[in-house]
């Protein structure tokens, strides 16, 4: 709970990082009345983790991951704990921007910054070894940079092309190279038994977060978005047994509240689904503003979120091999990240949740600097449109400069769909 | 009635001869005097009406659309079914039982042969009997020819074969040669060399005991024994098929003869004429094939089954652990 | 009520539901004479003819090949609409489980997935075929439909010899293993009796001895070669049975081709069809059950959902896998 190594750092508490995560968790739970009692599990858990600088997995050896294409069971199974690295300080965006060029995307620059500095996460100093697959172009770069800074980067081969036989086999051969260097970095090897043990503690938590995924579709939404970037958000470092507990505590109050008819935002406001480039704590400022100008966020298709959570796995024989070939045939044919080729899997997942969550508008947001988000944009709006479904673009970053001008377009947004909810009314 | 024998030797007047040496040979032989033995064979006299015929179950039948399947039996005397003439004409009279078990009265008919024909229209066993007797001497010749056949179709399904397997008596018959069932046998039944053939002989439905029954085999090797109380002999089929390796066939069709002899004393009277003594020769014959133990080899098979699976096995291995050195493939296990 | 019943189906433990169902079929079409059943000889799976004891029905190849060695003029006649009825019966017993009679009924089915099941408690790996090779296998069973067509039409024509018999029975391993079940080994023998007889029964055993030790390594091997199958998915779109799905639910996540004995791709990757039933497929149902999105996959007899792809279902039995495996 205290502050770190003294050398030439601060207290943890009063470091710019604590300062924004004190600042935007005050925003998530005071500015909305009624946050499920439940909640408050997470917002104690951000308080003691960003604020306060709480230690955890202090028995297990950490690895850092970046990006959502590691398979966790793997790490599970060695016996250490893959924590998400994924930043959403504009602090550290800040310091990331004083050796990445200018035109990078703010989410790597982020995370680059947090690791130059060795600071946000206070169990970071115990995290010597991190997996980096090499997915968009500016990801695969800073495998180099990290290296630099000390650590040590094991770059995660990724097809560009996910559909072909030769891809799927390159992936499997990734993954068990990956499964077998696993001995080197933590030390242990894996079999079957405790690989079956990681596969059914990620199991159980992908059944809790299932299960709070189907109660968003229910109509009035029960749980505003805010909430559930927090709930996921907190799968990135948190202990997988506690927050699998806590989600389950979560979703039985929700179950209560969709008894009572309850409704978390107000009744008439528009139902959003939100995808892109990922929200990440405490970088919620889009989410935030959705929800504060009259609409929910009901689904997601992001990769700090749904994505990361939602697909499970099946083996048909408990076997290391088959296993482990099942594990990489997950995480990479359902993956709907705009790092492969084709837009396909992402536009059916997409319609196919506007449909279940009686979506109204899509918010797309795309980081500055991220290609492949901006040119997936134009065919994702496309087919959402045909099915007579707007989206909105939204460009931003990391900085709270542009708060402004967002939160006009986002009236303007959530207003239009209103609009054009009554004129179907009318009809 | 008397029994006309034109028999076809008579043109051969040596054979004729030697036939009727022969026959006293054994009269001297037996000290009384013998009939001939006559029997019902259902293999055609040449090879031209063998020919119209098609093979079926239990050799060959004739079909046709408008009678449906017909049997041919031939009439044929002698002790050997190798050397044994095919009579040339006869009246004896004829009684079929059928498989449904209905008494007929058929006839011989001459075309060249003395034959008969007869319609199957059912499945199961058809039994021809030709029953005559004569006096002569002050001895009673009763003389029983009998053919049991089978009629089936697999066109007509498998349902009702243990029904049908068991066979059918015939109570007045002077004398019936039963040949009881193996077990398990069904209609695709064979017998082959190597199986034990068992009779049970009836006289007036009661087992006859001590009758001397004669069991001939295609080539003319004879066994003969004595009936026991139950009347029931049991025979070992022998092999006596001996082609060269190349020629062997398996569906070769021989035929076996069972003669059964038996000697009453008993005064009585047929058609005026008395005798005090009753002399019954009944006749039976059979078809059997090489038997599976000649041609089939249970070692090869085995060794070429285990071959297979050991070189599969082998090929397999060896296939997974070059994967392994050419591709540097990560086995976990 | 009937949504209560719905539920329990969906979330039914289909190994164990298979693994006895397969046993009762076994028994019923390996040991059924015995009791003296007899369900006739037009039956679309391979309840062996050869197994002439215990046999409580018979594979309809046997008759098929039977009957289509008569000669050209008999069979191309009046006559030969008797193969037109026994094919008829054929359908009629095949249109009720489609494919499931590979899946479910199959003796020589059961007989690989308990060489199977032997093989994963061994803890050896299992074998898989890359989609190349897959391609090329698959034409296969088409090649020996063909053949085991037009043999016995040659057979009955005079070009082959008699003692070919039913071709296809002579490779079948059915025939050589399925009698071992009721004790009767003759049919392990190389017939020396003839050239052809030789040819054939060495094929036999050759194919046999090749069957246990392919079965060993690959799910289902057998059902890659296998004429019947190919036979069956000719008539698949007439059937009551039918293996759906609704591609739009699907997310491609691969866990239904993961679990496919048969390695068939278009069950992950197909999201147009909705007849998702493939020429290899055997009906066996583990994608459905292992299917994570809500009605992405069903089974529907006669237009009625009868076993669909649920949540709850599909954790519930990926716990009690994880548990027991």
């Amino acid at each position: 709970m205290d502050s770190q190594k003294v050398e030439s750092k601060q207290p943890f508490n009063l470091t710019h990082q604590a300062g924004e995560a004190t600042r935007m968790l005050r925003s998530i739970t005071d500015d909305f009345s009624d946050n499920p009692a439940a909640m408050n599990y997470f917002y104690d858990l951000y308080e003691k983790v960003y604020c306060e600088g709480m230690q955890l997995h202090e028995d297990k050896k950490i690895i850092g991951t970046m990006c959502v294409q590691v398979p966790d069971e793997l790490i599970y199974a060695a016996g250490a704990v893959p924590v998400r690295l994924c930043n959403g300080f504009y602090t550290d965006d800040h310091n990331g921007a004083d050796f990445m060029p200018a035109k990078s995307c703010s989410l790597v620059k982020a995370t680059l910054g947090m690791l130059e500095a060795k600071s946000t996460l206070p169990f970071i100093d115990r995290i010597d070894d991190i997996v980096l697959p090499a997915t968009c172009d500016q990801k695969r770069k800073s495998g180099a940079m990290i290296t630099e800074m000390g650590y040590s980067v094991y770059d995660m081969e990724v097809p560009p092309v996910k559909e072909s036989e030769e891809a799927r086999i390159y992936w499997q051969r990734s993954v068990r190279k990956f499964a077998a260097s696993l001995k080197t970095i933590t030390g242990n090897k894996l079999n079957k038994t405790t690989l079956k043990i990681a596969m059914a503690q990620v199991a159980q938590a992908q059944k809790a977060y299932r299960k709070l995924y189907e109660l968003r579709k229910v109509s009035p939404s029960v749980i505003l978005g805010k909430d559930v970037f927090m709930v996921t958000n907190a799968y990135f470092f948190d202990k997988i047994e506690n927050w699998t507990e806590a989600v389950n505590k979560l979703t039985k109050e929700l179950e209560k509240r969709v008894e009572e008819n309850f409704s978390a935002a107000q009744r008439r406001a528009p139902r959003l689904l939100f995808t892109g480039s990922p929200a990440i704590f405490p970088n919620l400022k889009l989410p935030m503003l959705i929800e504060e100008s009259g609409g929910v966020i009901v689904g997601d298709e992001t990769c700090s979120s749904n994505r990361m959570l939602y697909d499970m796995v099946s083996a048909d024989e408990w076997h290391l091999d088959a296993m482990v070939d099942g594990i990489a045939d997950n995480y990479l044919k359902p993956c709907t990240c705009p790092i492969f080729t084709k837009n396909d899997d992402r536009k059916r997942k997409l319609l196919q949740m506007a449909k279940e969550f009686s979506a109204e508008g899509v918010v797309y947001q795309a980081f500055s600097g991220c290609q492949v988000y901006s040119m997936e944009q134009a065919s994702i709006t496309k087919a959402l449109n045909d099915e007579g479904i707007p989206v909105l673009f939204v460009e931003s970053d990391y900085s709270p400069d542009d708060m402004g001008q967002l939160s006009t377009r986002i009236e303007a947004f959530i207003e239009s769909l209103k609009a054009k909810r009554r004129r179907r009314k009318r009809k | 009635m008397k029994i006309v024998i034109r028999s076809a030797m008579q043109s051969y007047f040596r054979h004729y001869k030697i036939l009727l040496l022969f026959i006293i040979g054994l009269l001297i032989s037996t000290g009384l005097p013998a009939a001939p033995t006559y029997w019902l064979s259902d293999t055609p006299p040449s090879k031209e009406i063998a020919k119209t015929m098609r093979s079926s179950h239990d050799g060959l039948v004739q079909k046709s659309r408008r009678d449906g399947t017909v049997k041919r039996l031939w009439l044929r005397e002698g002790e050997d079914p190798l050397t044994s003439s095919y009579v040339k004409e006869s009246s004896a009279p004829l009684l079929l039982l059928d498989a449904k078990k209905t008494l007929q009265s058929v006839s011989f008919i001459s075309e060249g042969y003395a034959e008969t024909k007869f319609k199957m229209p059912d499945e199961g066993f058809y039994n021809l009997f030709m029953i005559n007797s004569f006096v002569e001497d002050n001895t009673l010749y009763s003389i029983t020819a009998k053919k049991e056949t089978l009629n089936h179709s697999c066109r007509e399904g498998h349902d009702d074969v243990k029904e049908k397997m068991p066979p059918n008596l015939y109570n007045d018959a002077p004398i019936d040669i039963i040949r009881e069932r193996m077990s398990k046998e069904r209609f695709h039944s064979h017998m082959t060399s190597g199986d034990l053939i068992s009779y049970i002989i009836l006289q007036n439905s009661k087992p006859l005991s001590g009758a001397s029954i004669t069991f001939v085999t295609q080539k003319g090797w004879k066994k003969t024994l004595k009936t026991d109380e139950n009347g029931l002999v049991t025979f070992e089929m022998i092999r006596d098929y001996y082609p060269q390796w190349h020629e062997f066939k398996r569906r070769t069709r021989e035929n076996f003869l069972v003669i059964v002899e038996y000697v009453k004393v008993q005064k009585g009277l047929l058609n005026g004429q008395s005798y005090d003594t009753i002399k019954y020769k009944a006749t039976a014959s059979g078809s059997y094939y090489p038997s599976t133990r000649d041609y089939q080899s249970y070692l090869y098979g085995l060794l070429i089954g285990l071959f297979a699976l050991f070189v599969t096995f082998l090929s397999v291995y060896l296939y997974r652990r070059r994967r392994l050195k050419v591709y540097k493939e990560q086995r976990l296990d | 009520m009937i949504k209560k019943i719905r539920e329990q189906i969906n979330n039914g433990d289909l190994r164990r539901f298979r693994f006895w169902l397969q046993i009762f079929f076994f028994l019923l079409f390996v040991y059924g004479g015995y009791l003296s059943i007899n369900l006739g000889q037009n039956i679309p799976t391979f309840a062996c003819g050869f197994n002439s004891e215990g046999q409580g029905a018979t594979c309809y190849l046997i008759p098929l090949q039977h009957q289509l060695a008569r000669s050209p003029s008999s069979l191309f006649s009046m006559a030969g609409i008797a193969v037109l009825i026994g094919f008829s019966y054929f359908v009629l017993w095949f249109l009720v489980l489609n494919k499931g009679w590979c899946g479910y009924a199959c003796p020589l089915g059961t007989i690989q997935d308990w060489i199977t099941s032997l093989r994963s408690k061994m803890g050896i790996h299992y074998a898989k075929y890359s989609w190349e090779q897959f391609r090329h296998l698959k034409k296969i069973k088409y090649i020996l439909l063909v053949l085991m067509i037009f043999i016995p039409m040659g057979i009955g024509a005079g070009f082959f010899s008699h003692d070919m018999t039913t071709p296809f029975c002579m490779i079948c391993p059915g025939r050589t293993i399925i009698p071992m079940f009721t004790g009767d080994f003759s049919q392990l023998t190389i017939d020396f009796s003839s050239k052809t007889k030789m040819v054939m029964t060495t094929l036999g055993m050759l194919i046999t001895g090749i069957f246990l030790a392919g079965a060993f390594f690959k799910k289902r091997f057998f059902c890659f070669f296998c004429p019947m199958s190919a036979l069956h998915f000719m008539l698949s779109k007439l059937a009551f049975l039918k293996l759906k799905k609704d591609g739009s639910k699907c997310t491609k996540c691969g866990d239904c081709y993961t679990v496919c004995d048969m390695q068939i791709k278009e069950i992950a990757d197909d999201v147009e069809s909705k007849n998702i039933l493939q020429d290899d497929c055997i009906m066996c149902f583990k994608c459905v059950s292992s299917c994570p999105e809500e009605g992405a996959l069903k089974v529907e007899f006669l237009g009625q959902p009868v076993f669909e792809a649920t949540v709850k279902g599909y954790i519930k039995r990926m716990e009690k896998e994880n548990k027991n495996g």
